[in-house]
């Protein structure tokens, strides 16, 4: 397992990216993640869960887009 | 009254969630559609908490301006949005196109067990239950 890194550096290493966090540094009440354990990234979402499913089973965990979301189109 | 702050800058009201399934639980983010009826998640989200489309309680159509897809709902273990959860709690599953980085829509289904206010300029939501 790797080190436990800040949102703004998983944002920084892997840009436009899909990323799933583990061990997470988040709010409790709010549910906003801070940073976590990179377990796994990848540009398509589809193939990230399906290469971690079985070792983010049974773990809390945040998946989430690194770049900047809905930009350059329209979501209706 | 309970409120949540947006970022009213972005183009989108995008929303920390979370979901529970039988394989854990997931932090995500959503954006708020209150032109959705129902709220929808990824279908890869859910397989990897551990649902199937097997589980599902009916297929559904999801209607938008570019045609109408086939879905599936079904019942996800908890949700939390917005500063409450519900138990067992309807979703639809149905893709969204992996660029706009959503995991998924936080629609009316969800909303209408509340009054709530949007003030886009200030960036918050406040909500009661209805």
């Amino acid at each position: 397992m790797s080190e436990k890194i800040t949102w703004n550096q998983i944002r920084q290493r892997y840009p436009d990216e899909w990323v799933i966090l583990v061990d997470l540094d988040a709010d409790e009440e709010t549910n906003e993640v801070f940073g976590g354990v990179v377990l796994g990234h990848d540009p398509s979402e589809k193939k990230l869960i399906k290469d971690t499913k079985d070792a983010a089973a049974g773990t809390s965990a945040a998946i989430l887009f690194t770049g900047e979301i809905g930009k350059g189109s329209f979501l209706f | 009254m309970k409120s949540t702050r947006f970022d009213s800058a972005k183009d989108l009201i995008l929303l920390w969630t979370r979901l529970w399934g039988p394989l854990g639980d997931r932090r995500c983010v959503m954006a708020l559609d209150t032109g959705a009826s129902d709220t929808l998640i990824r279908p890869d989200i859910l397989d990897g908490l551990g649902y199937n489309p097997r589980d599902a309680g009916g297929v559904t159509t999801v209607t938008t301006a570019l045609g109408v897809e086939p879905g599936y709902w079904l019942p996800v273990k908890r949700l939390w949005a917005l500063g409450f959860e519900f138990n067992d709690f309807r979703v639809n599953a149905h893709d969204l196109p992996e660029d706009c980085g959503l995991d998924g829509l936080l629609g009316l289904n969800f909303l209408r067990q509340f009054n709530y206010e949007v003030r886009s300029k200030e960036g918050v939501i406040r909500l009661e239950l209805a």
